[in-house]
């Protein structure tokens, strides 16, 4: 592959990614989801019922826990509205014409998501700190990097809704990503339990389950910003590097199954 | 035909309306009828005060009392981390006392189930007495006596009221007309609590039997206000319906000598106290049901911060509560300490006037592999343990070379797969 057709490539994944998101951002339930944001902020006073000042913890956590939610909305609405309405309304074909292959298409649309998901966390988190900030006059370093954290946890999980949105319907989408996303959070709990029961042949069918489906218990949070100690940079880069090898699975098998789909 | 056609599809309509109106009416008539033949599961100690009743009303009860729930747990976790480090707030980890972080989820939940008795207490002596809102106390117990007038354990929040007016002015910071205000009415409300335990003494089941509002410590608190507020003869009228074990104290003291008529019988049994006062201490001897918290949790963090979270896990919150930990404390203890039982406590938070023995500045760690941690806030400790022992900094180390390794194979291995697909497919 020779330069002209990597920046060609890389042009056409730009545009439909620019589109994705603008069509994301024009969006009336991201409106909403935004808008949720705002009296929840203000929940942070009205909860205050015995005049006690503002708690950060509490309020630090309940952001997160907000932040993770909405997060958790974007992925399952947005990332539904790419794949699935294009193919059902024929503009598929239209694009198809112009791009080099359906796995650009894929990325482009994948990296769509993942700016609308930017956006939001950096609007969110930013929300979070900044009224910490003005309200106890300390910065929270755990929150931006707890919000990263969640970003690449989401991101992941963008991969895995479009590889899903690839090859079924709407509906089957959004069930396998959800179950998808709770055994991801207790895989590692599952075969702990079965090595400890000493039951062999589920801890090996959990240990090679372990190896296709994302570990999302690896982006664990709560401890780090509850009891205030700094991730390691180690870890963050090694959480890193495993989120976008697993986002390049993902999306390498769900580009594959696009191209070998008879649309 | 067409006439005929309008005139039977009318027909048909007006059916179709008086048979919905018929069927709603039998439906309310049925719910009125449950509601009223069932009165008692339907409307359990309800309260509509205001608007916001009226649409708690409306949630089902399971879910109101699944997010309480919630509430009350991530409250007690709370409770056990402590303080934040970066904001100044005046409590201390593992103690509700002064805690103004679970006070909001708290008050969530005693919205969403106003039934659950556990948390008034908690709440009332935590506003009255650390936080000093004490008519935000009351006014809390009186809406939770509102919520439960017909519960079996009604008597709770008047014995956590009489609690609030008895100990939130103390003899030793308080005028004496100020104190024997409060207890005067302090004692009304142990009044009403014994007489609730009294009435409803059939109802209590063993699992709603607490270790502080029972019949026994009303009757002790009751008799100390009485004597407090000058009523003597009632106050010993009173004490003798306590249990003899529990006569062996202070306030037994006190009336033995109210009884002998000694002269040096002081006003307030607290005075008996004061010389104890300066070094009175507790330590905590609960031991925790669960081990250290899954160790993968951790991998985020740097292994030598664990320490403090090995605490946290063990559902101490200061360094200075985990006595048992400490051998020289353990030493300590074990070696008749019973000849003198206020101790001074020392530096590092135990007592360690039984035995002289010099601070160790490492925690040592005698496993295969040998490495020392610094833990220089909490110096006294040579934290040994056996082999196979769990330790949760060879613990976290471990998870984090595990759980690191495992993560790079699974992720080299995902990119090769997708290389692979990306060439074939």
């Amino acid at each position: 592959m020779n330069f002209s057709a990597i920046r060609s490539r890389i042009s056409c994944i730009t545009a439909i990614a620019w589109y994705a998101f603008i069509e994301a951002l024009r969006n009336r339930l991201f409106l909403g989801v935004f808008l949720l944001a705002l009296p929840f902020a203000a929940a942070a006073w009205t909860v205050d019922v015995y005049q006690l000042g503002f708690q950060t913890r509490l309020v630090s956590d309940a952001g997160l826990t907000l932040i993770s939610t909405l997060g958790l909305l974007v992925v399952l609405f947005f990332s539904l509205d790419q794949i699935i309405p294009d193919i059902e309304k024929r503009t598929v074909y239209f694009i198809f014409t112009r791009m080099p292959s359906r796995h650009t298409y894929m990325i482009g649309r994948f990296f769509g998501i993942v700016a609308t998901l930017f956006c939001l966390h950096v609007f969110l988190a930013g929300l979070l700190v900044m009224i910490i900030k003005l309200r106890t006059g300390a910065w929270f370093n755990e929150i931006p990097v707890a919000g990263l954290i969640i970003f690449l946890k989401q991101s992941l999980l963008v991969s895995i809704v479009m590889l899903l949105a690839a090859c079924t319907s709407k509906i089957i989408t959004v069930s396998l990503s959800v179950l998808i996303y709770v055994i991801g959070h207790g895989l590692d709990i599952f075969r702990m339990l079965a090595e400890q029961s000493g039951n062999t042949i589920v801890a090996f069918l959990l240990d090679l389950a372990g190896i296709i489906l994302p570990d999302f218990s690896l982006y664990e949070t709560r401890i780090m910003v509850m009891h205030e100690i700094p991730a390691q940079t180690s870890a963050l880069l090694i959480l890193a590097f495993y989120t976008f090898t697993a986002i390049f699975f993902y999306l390498a098998v769900g580009g594959a199954i696009l191209k070998r789909r008879d649309l | 035909m067409s006439r005929q056609l309008k005139k039977s599809s009318r027909g048909a309509a007006r059916l179709s309306v008086l048979s919905a109106i018929l069927l709603l009416a039998m439906a309310l008539s049925a719910q009125q009828y449950i509601k009223s033949r069932y009165w008692n599961y339907y409307y359990p100690d309800v309260q509509v005060a205001d608007f916001t009743d009226i649409v708690l009303q409306t949630i089902p009860t399971q879910i109101k009392g699944f997010v309480a729930g919630i509430f009350r747990i991530t409250a007690d976790e709370y409770m056990h981390i402590g303080p934040t480090k970066k904001v100044k707030q005046n409590f201390v980890a593992g103690s509700f006392a002064g805690n103004t972080e679970i006070m909001s989820l708290l008050e969530l939940s005693v919205i969403l189930e106003p039934t659950n008795m556990e948390m008034y207490a908690v709440m009332s002596h935590n506003l009255a007495l650390y936080l000093n809102r004490f008519k935000d106390a009351i006014r809390l117990l009186h809406r939770g006596i509102r919520a439960n007038r017909n519960s079996p354990d009604l008597h709770k929040l008047y014995g956590a009221a009489a609690y609030c007016y008895g100990f939130v002015k103390k003899p030793s910071f308080a005028s004496h007309a100020e104190v024997e205000k409060n207890r005067e009415i302090a004692v009304n409300y142990l009044n009403a609590a014994i007489q609730s335990y009294l009435k409803n003494e059939h109802r209590l089941t063993p699992e709603m039997q607490d270790d502080f509002a029972n019949l026994q410590n009303y009757y002790v608190m009751k008799s100390r206000f009485l004597s407090d507020i000058g009523k003597k003869q009632e106050a010993l009228a009173t004490w003798q319906k306590v249990s003899e074990d529990r006569k062996e104290s202070f306030l037994g003291h006190y009336f033995t000598m109210l009884q002998q008529k000694e002269t040096a019988l002081p006003d307030f049994p607290d005075d008996l106290l004061t010389p104890e006062y300066t070094a009175l201490f507790q330590v905590s001897t609960i031991k925790p049901p669960y081990g250290a918290s899954a160790a993968y949790r951790f991998w985020l963090i740097d292994p030598a911060n664990l320490y403090y979270l090995a605490l946290y896990a063990r559902g101490f919150g200061a360094a200075s509560l985990l006595a048992e930990d400490c051998p020289q404390h353990q030493t300590a203890m074990s070696a008749g300490a019973a000849d003198k039982p206020f101790s001074e406590i020392s530096d590092c938070g135990h007592d360690h006037s039984k035995q002289p023995v010099q601070h160790h500045v490492t925690v040592q760690h005698q496993h295969s592999h040998d490495h020392q941690h610094d833990h220089g806030e909490h110096e006294g400790h040579a934290h040994q343990h056996e082999q196979g022992e769990e330790c949760p900094h060879c613990a976290s180390a471990k998870s984090w070379k595990q759980a690191g390794t495992s993560v790079m194979l699974q992720a080299l291995l995902m990119l090769a797969a997708a290389i692979v697909i990306r060439r074939l497919i």
